[in-house]
């Protein structure tokens, strides 16, 4: 069964900062620079404040006027994509 | 290792690139400035000296160049210390507590090291005590500080020295150091010295010429500043066949202002700070994008940038 990332955390050799036209990323590590939407970037600061999936879906469903299951999803699919990339390490919840 | 010069032998005191100075022999287009503790010390030393007191490595040079058409190297020793050399000229050894600059000619005339000593030596000590520094020259205008980043041949010094022929103060000619702080970003003067293209204008109206090279003069500028200042706007200087030139304020991210930076690329520890710094800086700082064709001389592009550094087009000022 597919892992569900539950939690997530921003990784010490991850530093970023927004800018109003997009949230740039660096991995200290890779040396690479990521740029993440408007969009995005407010969902990698929820999940960087809240710290889980669940607590930054409720936050950003209330924000952004979206049914919350959505937002798991999308959450879900940024999570994976940013741990791909090492600018997120995730705590996996296995479905049953 | 090295030792700390005796402090009584360091008689002039300047500042350059954010780095209080005291040196034991007089280093030209540099304004005396008080002396201050933590100074970097330079002095005079024998050759044999230096070589005896670097900790020495066979690891590759952290950073080449050829300049002037010799072949520069900065290597780093095993206990942290720097030994640069400018081709056959001249050695300069850094101590590994960052505090003492032995500086070791070896050729005459003085004018070619230093030069080198007073560019890329200082600004290297600068970047590796800490502070950021951009390729970047700059002027002192009404408002504060206009910062001009380009690529070599851009015509970032020959932009500075129009300006400067126009009432403003020199800041930098090549690297601005800013350094990390938890306040304003101000900028900090690089010495009061600037190398002149031959081909724009007389470099006699700006200072001082201290020696002519091969396409350049050296020149120690009459109006230069002295002091930090707030940093008030950066202009990324473009070349653009066809275009403007025009300029346009820009809504940057860090990613625009990162290519300016200089430093050395073994301190990968440093990248945090890199970033954080720049990012601040450009959602601080109004960063402009200048905007020029390849053939556009340094006058058409000064007209443009005036209200940025006087607060006043030509023609207002004018008027």
């Amino acid at each position: 069964m597919p892992a569900e990332p539950r939690r997530a955390r921003i990784p010490d050799h991850v530093v970023h900062r927004a800018f109003p036209s997009e949230t740039v990323v660096l991995n200290l590590e890779t040396g690479k620079y990521h740029g993440l939407n408007a969009t995005a970037g407010r969902m990698f600061v929820a999940l960087e404040r809240s710290g889980s999936v669940d607590a930054a879906a409720t936050v950003l469903a209330g924000e952004f006027n979206v049914p919350r299951d959505q937002i798991v999803r999308d959450l879900r699919d940024l999570c994976r994509s940013l741990a791909d990339r090492g600018l997120l390490e995730l705590d996996d919840l296995r479905a049953a | 290792m090295t030792s700390a010069p005796h402090s009584a032998a360091l008689g002039s005191h300047y500042r350059a690139f954010g780095l209080p100075l005291s040196s034991s022999f007089e280093l030209p287009g540099l304004r005396p400035a008080p002396s201050a503790s933590g100074a970097l010390g330079l002095t005079l030393s024998p050759r044999t000296a230096v070589e005896r007191l670097w900790s020495g490595g066979d690891r590759d040079p952290v950073w080449t160049a050829a300049i002037d058409g010799r072949p520069c190297a900065t290597r780093l020793g095993r206990s942290g210390d720097y030994l640069m050399s400018y081709g056959d000229d001249a050695l300069f050894l850094l101590s590994s507590d960052r505090r003492h600059l032995r500086c070791a000619p070896l050729k005459r005339p003085s004018a070619p090291w230093q030069r080198f000593l007073l560019d890329t030596v200082l600004w290297s000590a600068s970047s590796l005590g800490g502070i950021e520094l951009l390729h970047a020259s700059a002027v002192l205008g009404d408002a504060g500080v206009v910062a001009f980043a380009g690529f070599s041949g851009g015509g970032k010094t020959s932009l500075a020295a129009e300006l400067v022929r126009r009432g403003a103060r020199l800041f930098a000619d090549d690297i601005l150091a800013v350094p990390p702080t938890r306040s304003e970003l101000r900028g900090h003067p690089g010495p009061g010295l600037m190398n002149v293209p031959r081909t724009h204008g007389d470099p006699a109206e700006l200072g001082t010429v201290l020696a002519r090279f091969d396409t350049e003069d050296w020149v120690s500028v009459e109006r230069a500043a002295s002091k930090p200042h707030l940093l008030v706007a950066l202009c990324l200087l473009r070349r653009r066949a066809g275009a403007g030139p025009a300029m346009r304020r820009l809504a940057p991210n860090v990613l625009d202002v990162l290519p300016f930076a200089v430093g050395f690329p073994h301190l990968r520890g440093r990248s945090r700070q890199r970033f954080v710094h720049y990012a601040r800086l450009a959602a601080e700082v109004p960063v402009y994008e200048l905007l020029a064709p390849f053939g556009a001389g340094p006058a058409a592009i000064a007209d443009i940038v005036e209200p940025l550094v006087f607060g006043a087009s030509p023609r207002e000022r004018a008027a």
